[in-house]
């Protein structure tokens, strides 16, 4: 016999095994430990739907933190800017005054 | 409520040779008395479905795993999986046919998330000198006889490279022994289709085998 038929033979004895698995009986934990699964995967859950409204929570308060502070930042900047406004108006005015006071005068 | 006794399984000798194990498959109407059952969640009906299917499950998972804990492991993992999704099933194959399904896909999913650890151990190899690579756990399948350990180990490493179809169909066929027309229903195909399948698996295991051979 050549060494490649020596080969093949052990091949064919490879694949044979395949059909000489037997059949074996499953441990007896089976339903004990799906039915511990189940009920741990429940728990699971619940505690996710906690944590998931936890963060929904925290990312409502920040939504809302977020539009406030900017709503204050807009109320200021318009603020200021009416105030400009007023400011300015005053110089013009007071200048117009004294353009009307030094017209009056000449 | 308890659940009737609508299943039974042959009374096959655990020590014979596959294809041993079998479930009886249902009428059409105990069937449905059994899903309805399931679906209600009466009582005993769940412990008495897992009851009767858990060597099938058990047995298929360990022939893909080829290791008791792992096996063991999937077989629950099936049976939570039935029990979440009792509710959600069709009636589009028989309730045997879709329990297999299910079984095979927790061993594939199974199976990939340890080649993902394999190669990630093997990355954290390369970035640190000594870090263990980790390494299929070797064969621990109870059914294998003792003259036949080593070389069904080394067909477990080849059957490991296999392409997932001919995988799945090679082991259903040579060690579960299911027909083709059972591993047709399961997979969903032809059996014109399984029979090229297992073809095609054979000669790849074959060609697999004889180069691990040949360099030893």
């Amino acid at each position: 016999m050549n060494k490649n038929e020596h080969i093949e033979n052990k091949v064919d004895e490879a694949i044979k095994a395949a059909a000489h698995i037997r059949n074996v009986e499953p441990p007896e934990s089976i339903y004990a430990g799906v039915m511990d699964k189940i009920h741990s995967q429940d728990h699971a859950g619940t505690e996710g739907i906690n944590y998931m409204q936890w963060a929904a929570i925290g990312l409502l308060v920040l939504v809302n933190a977020i539009s406030y502070i900017s709503f204050i930042n807009s109320e200021d900047a318009d603020l200021q800017t009416s105030q400009n406004t007023e400011m300015e108006i005053e110089n013009l005015l007071s200048e117009y005054q004294i353009n009307e006071f030094a017209y009056n005068e000449y | 409520m308890t659940l009737q006794p609508v299943m039974i399984l042959t009374s096959n000798h655990p020590g014979l040779p596959t294809p041993n194990r079998k479930v009886a498959s249902l009428d059409e109407v105990s069937e449905k008395v059994l899903i309805n059952q399931l679906v209600k969640n009466a009582e005993g009906s769940f412990e008495s479905f897992v009851q009767q299917y858990q060597r099938m499950v058990f047995n298929t998972s360990l022939n893909f795993l080829a290791t008791k804990e792992d096996a063991e492991e999937i077989t629950q993992d099936v049976f939570v999986e039935v029990y979440k999704s009792i509710g959600s099933f069709k009636g589009g194959s028989t309730l045997k046919t879709w329990v297999y399904r299910i079984t095979i896909t927790k061993c594939l999913e199974f199976l990939r998330k340890a080649k993902r650890k394999k190669r990630f151990g093997f990355m954290l190899s390369i970035g640190s000198i000594g870090a263990a690579e980790i390494e299929p756990p070797d064969l621990d399948h109870p059914g294998v006889l003792a003259e036949n350990h080593e070389r069904t180990e080394i067909l477990y490493k080849q059957i490991n490279q296999l392409p997932d179809n001919q995988r799945i169909a090679f082991t259903l066929c040579n060690m579960d022994g299911m027909s083709y027309k059972e591993i047709s229903e399961t997979m969903d195909l032809s059996v014109s289709s399984v029979e090229s399948l297992i073809f095609r698996a054979k000669k790849n295991l074959r060609k697999k085998l004889f180069n691990y051979y040949k360099k030893i």
